[in-house]
């Protein structure tokens, strides 16, 4: 019997002033059986969210469609256990001679099914642990004694049963990212729904919160018979959890599969943006194998992807260049106490792409933010082009120096008009007025947004409001850029075009410092790394001494790309088989051969 | 994955000492955590009526008062937050009770039992004329400006060579004009100036350290449940005010992060006048509000999603404290307390006093 049944629904969201937008839905098909584990995936902006909220009845219900335009904004239907969530009666409401149509069908009511959503922050609506789990059952109608004992068994389910003799004590600011998206979890299975879906639930999380998160919904699945939709974009996970898989793209469903059989279609898969498995990649483009036998695990790769010739080498800087950044034995303690670095360590060299690596609460974006000069250093010697970062003089010229492009563009989009953006930080430092059109008219080239320059910066795309920071640091012309997280919450896409630009830049001879907690990132892009736990630096070297280790990986609480992976793997058996240690030194090992 | 990686060892949880309030954080067994969020309100309100009756200029009560800071330190100290509070707020709260001793002597001349000191500081005439300190003091201030274009330490230099001229003989000076305006003005430090400026001191320095106890030590989270508690108060207040309380904890997250944003954007590299730091100040608002509308449509989805819609009636959960004897003693006590000195004119200092003199007889 299916859960939840789409038919041929289209929908636009309505807009504020002027014309209509686009339909965000053209023509979704989609069924989900009961005890179902249904994952979606597909490019950012394709519509994943908007079918999620359809299933709710979020929309159209919540969303204030004009009362004589129904027609134009919703059409086809969604059910959930044979019930109508969302529906229309187009010949109803007849003004004017003719029918505007009518919204039939109520949102779905907890605890049939919740929804958790991708921002942690955002869906944590009280101001205490017990408060915010207990919310839903209130509303409920429980009584205290059923509430305590569900929220308790709640919190159990999703590991943090810790927590609950002191719940109520427990602000959201004493969580961790992992932990709040986790109680978001426990506060709809609180409810004991039938139906749970989770958007994107791990996009802003380190790997250790992810893993939380996954092993917290894996479990559930087991334990508890339970339908669960799952919006993702890593193929890892869709892969191992996931009962049927849905592509979704331009608000249409292009394909529904089992795992094996949807990510052997790999020509599909990649031409349509989504994102698709290293070994895949790798056996597919360096044509060692049929679409149809594409490896998706390192044991299926290992047996294709055995005939390599060459050795690869490291792209490394002359060890002599120039220490643009020297930080030796760095402290740093807020004001209310903690300390955030306890002997930190970092050296970059000019003309370096440097990775800087570790989970949240690391210490990483406090290093970031002293090199920058918004944090002042407590104790240790940190340098920069030689100068002492303890000097408040220093201190203060420092954003000259030192580009940070933070890792939410919404919060560092100053004007109105992507022009006056790129301008701004010019204007800051007293650039001659001579030389900031040309300086800003470069810097948006190079992003490649020079058409958008009088467009208003708020109502860019994600993505290209990331170029945008890019560009407004690039303009300022800086010895070293620090990109801050460039990768999270986004597309296949997405990424290749902001790290094609990374790569032009380091190849222009620029210095960049990554902050990321993408691994494959780190392999493709950045030679070295530094890896911080706990406010002190645990590595410093080149990214293949620290994929190829198990022992660093464990010590670093670190994963490996399938990539590396697969050649360690590979070397256990034979010991002459190169380190390979990205998609592009495999391809080009595997040319080689053939 | 293990259940190792379920548990994690940096969680909050088993063991933890401190809650979150306000301001800051208290100590869990704070004494004050026990007490109904009404309570709590009542006796600042209390207390600090009371002090106002302590520190009237007729019949100061300095020993009241400072029974009561005594008290508010103790409290303080028991909640866990008196380091904290000295370390964020010594430096505007002493100042303050400084000037206030200061301009209460100044400024209330009266003569008391005894005079410390008495000087007369303005004799009641108006001379217009000039002395050499005068021109002294010009002829610095100008000179130091035409060479160094500055005008600080020239003040400064000035004032006190003219101070120190004033003092001698050689502050020759030539009056034009004389005339009577206003009376004299003399000031007097006198036993009865000094106690009732100490008296006062005590007594405001009591009201702030308590209204710090209170916003200290009471949890947001006890605000909406005391709201709860109104009778006919309609759910959606409630609602409101606990979801605007957090937004503002969000929004405060963001300010910082926006505004570290801007200064690695360059802002604070030219030193710049005060019209120009409003200004950058202004540009914080388009971030700003751009993700306080990103964030109140996730808020609200996330609000149906769990099945609020308008007129719903949750249940009352535990957030409604109940109100414990102590609860009930404790504003009782802070009313007789609030009568005794405000109608019945008690003071503690002549009590004392009184029982002194009556163990001495």
């Amino acid at each position: 019997m299916s859960l939840v049944k789409i038919e041929n629904l289209y929908w636009r969201y309505p807009a504020f002033v002027g014309e209509l937008n686009p339909w965000a839905l053209q023509g979704v098909n989609l069924e989900i059986e009961k005890g179902e584990f249904f994952g979606i995936t597909g490019p950012s902006g394709a519509g994943k969210t908007t079918i999620c909220k359809s299933i709710m009845g979020l929309l159209p219900h919540a969303m204030r469609v004009p009362a004589n335009m129904v027609n134009e904004h919703f059409t086809g239907s969604v059910q959930v256990m044979d019930k109508l969530v969302g529906g229309v009666n187009p010949e109803a409401n007849v003004v004017d001679g003719t029918p505007r149509g009518e919204l039939l069908g109520e949102p779905v009511r907890p605890p049939l099914a919740g929804m958790v959503f991708q921002d942690p922050e955002n869906q944590f609506l009280t101001m205490s642990l017990l408060y915010e789990v207990a919310f839903g059952l209130q509303l409920l109608g429980l009584e205290s004694d059923e509430i305590d004992e569900r929220v308790r068994e709640a919190l159990y389910m999703v590991g943090l049963g810790h927590l609950w003799d002191n719940a109520e004590n427990i602000h959201p600011a004493d969580l961790s990212g992992g932990q709040k998206q986790r109680v978001a979890i426990a506060s709809f299975l609180a409810m004991r729904p039938d139906l749970l879906i989770l958007d994107e639930p791990t996009s802003d999380l380190d790997p250790i919160g992810k893993s939380e998160v996954i092993a917290t919904v894996r479990r559930l699945k087991e334990e508890h018979d339970l339908t669960v939709v799952l919006v993702e974009q890593d193929p890892e996970i869709l892969f191992d959890f996931c009962d049927r898989i849905a592509l979704v793209c331009n608000g249409k469903v292009d394909l529904v599969a089992e795992p094996e059989e949807f990510y052997s279609q790999f020509e599909f898969l990649d031409e349509k943006g989504a994102y698709t498995f290293e070994v895949s990649r790798i056996a597919y483009r360096a044509g060692v194998c049929s679409e149809k036998e594409v490896p998706r695990s390192i044991v299926e790769a290992r047996s294709i992807l055995t005939q390599v010739t060459g050795e690869p080498k490291d792209d490394l800087v002359d060890p002599v260049s120039e220490k643009v950044i020297e930080v030796n034995d760095l402290w740093y303690r807020y004001e209310d106490g903690t300390v955030a670095l306890l002997g930190a360590d970092l050296v970059l060299r000019r003309g370096e792409t440097r990775g800087l690596l570790g989970n949240n609460g690391s210490g990483k974006t406090t290093l970031a933010k002293i090199l920058t000069g918004i944090y002042s250093p407590w104790k240790g010697e940190c340098r920069v082009l030689g100068e002492d970062v303890f000097q408040r003089r220093v201190r203060r010229e420092l954003p000259m120096k030192i580009g940070y492009v933070f890792q939410n563009p919404d919060h560092q989009i100053f004007t109105r008009r992507v022009y006056d953006e790129v301008a701004y930080g010019l204007g800051c430092v007293a650039v001659p007025e001579d030389e900031v059109e040309p300086r800003v008219r470069e810097a948006l080239e190079r992003v490649d947004l020079a058409d958008l320059a009088d467009e208003d910066p708020l109502f860019l795309g994600k993505g290209q409001k990331q170029r945008l920071a890019v560009a407004a640091v690039l303009a300022m012309r800086p010895e070293v850029i620090i990109v801050d997280e460039p990768t999270t919450g986004q597309d296949y896409r997405m990424v290749s075009s902001i790290m094609a630009l990374l790569e032009e830049l380091h190849d222009a001879g620029g210095t960049v410092l990554i902050i990321t907690h993408d691994m494959t990132l780190v392999a493709n892009y950045c030679q070295t790394v530094t890896v911080l736990r706990d406010g002190r630096t645990v590595f410093e070297g080149t990214s293949r001494q620290l994929f190829s280790s198990p022992d660093l990986l464990e010590k670093a609480q670190l994963r490996a790309p399938q990539a590396i992976s697969l050649s360690c793997e590979l070397r256990k058996d034979r010991a002459e088989f190169p380190l390979l240690l990205n998609e592009r030194e495999w391809l080009e090992a595997l040319k080689r051969e053939t | 994955m293990s259940e190792a990686t379920l548990t994690d060892s940096t969680a909050p949880g088993r063991g933890q000492k401190w809650v979150r309030t306000f301001l800051f954080s208290m100590r869990i067994d704070s004494p004050l955590a026990g007490l109904h969020a009404i309570t709590k309100f009542v006796l600042v309100l209390g207390v600090s009526l009371v002090l106002m009756g302590m520190i009237s200029t007729a019949r100061p009560d300095p020993v009241g008062c400072i029974l009561l800071v005594a008290l508010a330190f103790l409290l303080l100290w028991l909640s866990g937050v008196i380091r904290w509070l000295f370390r964020s707020y010594l430096v505007v709260i002493f100042p303050m009770l400084l000037s206030l001793f200061l301009s209460w002597i100044v400024f209330n001349p009266n003569p008391g039992t005894r005079i410390l000191f008495s000087r007369q500081t303005y004799s009641g005439v108006l001379n217009v004329g000039v002395s050499v300190a005068m021109v002294l003091f010009v002829v610095i201030i100008v000179g130091y400006y035409l060479f160094t274009k500055q005008l600080y330490w020239g003040i400064i230099g000035a004032v006190i060579v003219a101070l120190i001229i004033s003092q001698t003989p050689l502050n020759l000076s030539w009056t034009f004009v004389s005339f009577p305006f206003h009376q004299p003005l003399t000031l007097i430090i006198s036993d009865q100036t000094v106690y009732v400026a100490a008296t006062k001191v005590l007594g405001y320095g009591a009201m702030v350290l308590m209204t710090f106890l209170l916003v200290l030590t009471t949890r947001d989270i006890e605000v909406v449940g005391a709201l709860r508690k109104v009778p006919g108060m309609p759910y959606v207040i409630c609602l409101f005010s606990s979801l605007m309380l957090r937004s503002l904890n969000i929004a405060m997250i963001d300010f910082s992060t926006v505004r570290q944003a801007q200064v690695a954007r360059g802002v604070n590299v030219q030193k710049k006048n005060i019209l120009a730091k409003i200004r950058d100040m202004a540009y914080l608002t388009v971030p700003l509000i751009a993700n306080m509308m990103r964030r109140s449509t996730e808020i609200s989805d996330a609000l149906s999603a769990r099945g609020y819609e308008m007129g719903s009636k949750p249940t009352v959960y535990r957030e409604v404290k109940p109100f414990h004897i102590v609860d009930y003693l404790l504003i009782v006590g802070t009313v007789v307390l609030v009568v005794g000195v405000l109608a019945a004119g008690l003071n503690i200092t002549d009590l004392v006093l009184g029982l002194v003199s009556g163990l001495r007889a």
